[in-house]
């Protein structure tokens, strides 16, 4: 094992799914202890980006290398862009974020003692025995989370953990995942539309557009002049004092 | 009184009793992920599928009059037909990841053009309607002591599966996205659990008829869903439900001179609005 060994590495990568190419020679390598945001206009190839990273989708063209370690089934946690569960279908948010844990092998107790911990962590920790009908839209959002969590972690990917949150929920959701990150080195691998959210947050960016991902440091990739000619002069100077702060 | 007349019913229709308690019960484990995911008429389309499965049989079978009657006797080659064309529809739609809205429009043109192919298929059969309108109106009591045994078979298989798999089988009900993300593999335990329900349909509706599978597949867990709190607990709960509607099911019927197949799923049927209000009372 190597820690500077990159978490996730592709190189002239061809994704998409069903044959049809979304994104194409696709060159991105994400360290450990990192903050990326993975950016781009909706359609634009993000959760693609993301789900071939975790595993879901091959890649139609060259290949993923994942760290041996840290980019693992059992080292991973995933947040879908949504959970469709059947409405008629009765579950306790403990069970919910209980079967995030299925696959790591884990005993009765260790198991038993995850699920509270990664509540408590999202702050549902009172929530524990509610039916999972009967959390506001932010607190499934934030049991997604915790599902993941439960895992522990060692590389975070989550697909828009934010949609749908007030502003005051995304900071405070943005705050469990700074402090994983900080603390405990987490990897975090966030697709967003909110461009000001990677530009405040984010060490890291992949900006998708038109097929393409133009990664590298936030600096690197969120410039005026590339912003400008991907999303408009408005949006450019709508950010500009972001990416001033962020350069 | 009762108890020498139930012996006697027992030396009678035992086996028979067995077998349609055996198969709600193993039904009723393996309609849960249907009922978890929102899939419940796949059971109908299925049933009605193996039907057709049967009138093929039928019609091939007299084409081939006497050419394998020393290999196979008409009642196992019309139980594999049945078994064959339910695992096949099974498979068909309940697997794929075309998304719920798709699946249930192949579940609604399959149960159609089976319903319609197996009686246009068998209409100037000599013994072909009566066959079909045997398989679906059939009420149980034409089990036997070898279908008991099978149907106690599949019951313990299904049964430590269901243990065995139960986290895996819950997530990836409620959740197919995340539960390949975590890697367990989604497309293989759903074809698994598809093949295990057409196998158990196909047995089922030979041993017991249309109704009895569909209402044993479908009810029970029904009921499960809205007594239980956890998709977990459903795998308990469903195959008690199952024992509920048609232990006392069939004594009521022999008692009655009733078909035990029609009562056991009325009473299975009148079982999933009573789970739901003992749910809603229930403390939270």
């Amino acid at each position: 094992m190597s820690a500077s060994q990159p978490v996730f590495a592709l190189a002239g990568a061809c994704l998409g799914h069903a044959r049809r190419t979304v994104l194409d020679a696709v060159d991105l390598a994400i360290g450990q202890g990192e903050f990326w945001c993975v950016v781009g206009p909706n359609g634009s190839g993000k959760t693609t980006l993301l789900h071939t990273l975790v595993g879901l989708l091959r890649p139609l063209r060259g290949g993923v290398r994942h760290h041996p370690t840290l980019a693992t089934r059992t080292a991973l946690g995933f947040v879908p862009q949504r959970c469709d569960l059947n409405p008629a279908l009765p579950t306790t948010v403990r069970e919910f974020v209980g079967l995030g844990l299925v696959g790591l092998g884990l005993g009765r107790v260790e198991a038993a003692s995850r699920v509270p911990e990664a509540l408590a962590r999202v702050d549902l920790g009172p929530q524990i025995d509610t039916e999972y009908w009967r959390l506001s839209g932010g607190q499934r959002q934030r049991a997604l989370l915790a599902r993941a969590l439960a895992r522990r972690p060692a590389t975070l990917l989550a697909d828009e953990p934010t949609s749908g949150l007030d502003p005051r929920a995304v900071e405070d959701l943005l705050a469990v995942l700074h402090h994983m990150h900080r603390q405990q080195g987490l990897t975090l691998v966030l697709v967003t539309h909110d461009l000001g959210l990677a530009a405040r947050h984010a060490s890291h960016v992949a900006l998708v557009h038109e097929g393409r991902v133009h990664a590298g440091t936030r600096s690197e990739v969120l410039r005026r002049d590339r912003l400008e000619r991907l999303y408009g002069a408005a949006v450019a100077d709508a950010f500009a004092p972001l990416l001033e702060g962020s350069a | 009184m009762i108890a020498q007349d139930f012996a006697t019913a027992w030396q009678l229709f035992g086996p028979a009793w067995l077998a349609g308690w055996l198969v709600a019960v193993y039904l009723g484990i393996a309609g849960v992920p249907l009922v978890a995911r929102g899939h419940a008429f796949l059971g109908a389309a299925v049933a009605q599928t193996a039907a057709l499965g049967v009138a093929i049989a039928l019609l091939l079978g007299a084409t081939m009059e006497h050419a394998h009657d020393e290999l196979f006797d008409g009642e196992t080659v019309l139980t594999l037909a049945a078994i064959a064309f339910a695992t096949l529809a099974a498979l068909a739609t309940g697997t794929g990841g075309s998304g719920r809205a798709a699946r249930e429009g192949v579940t609604a043109w399959l149960y159609l053009a089976s319903a319609s192919l197996t009686v246009l298929l068998v209409a100037n059969h000599p013994l072909g309607t009566e066959e079909v309108k045997h398989v679906l109106g059939l009420s149980v009591l034409g089990a036997g002591p070898v279908d008991a045994a099978v149907a106690g078979v599949l019951a313990v298989a299904t049964l430590s599966i269901a243990l065995l798999r139960r986290d895996q089988l819950a997530l990836v009900a409620m959740d197919p996205v995340m539960a390949a993300a975590v890697g367990v593999p989604v497309r293989r335990l759903s074809a698994a659990t598809s093949a295990w329900i057409g196998l158990g349909i196909g047995f089922a509706i030979h041993a017991s008829g249309l109704l009895y599978a569909f209402g044993c597949l479908v009810l029970p867990a029904l009921a499960a869903a809205r007594a239980c709190r956890t998709v977990r607990a459903m795998f308990w709960v469903a195959p008690l439900f199952a024992l509920a509607g048609t232990l006392p099911g069939f004594l009521l019927a022999h008692a009655t001179d009733l078909p035990p197949g029609h009562v056991a799923v009325a009473l299975l049927a009148a079982l999933v609005p009573l789970a739901g209000a003992r749910r809603w009372r229930r403390p939270r």
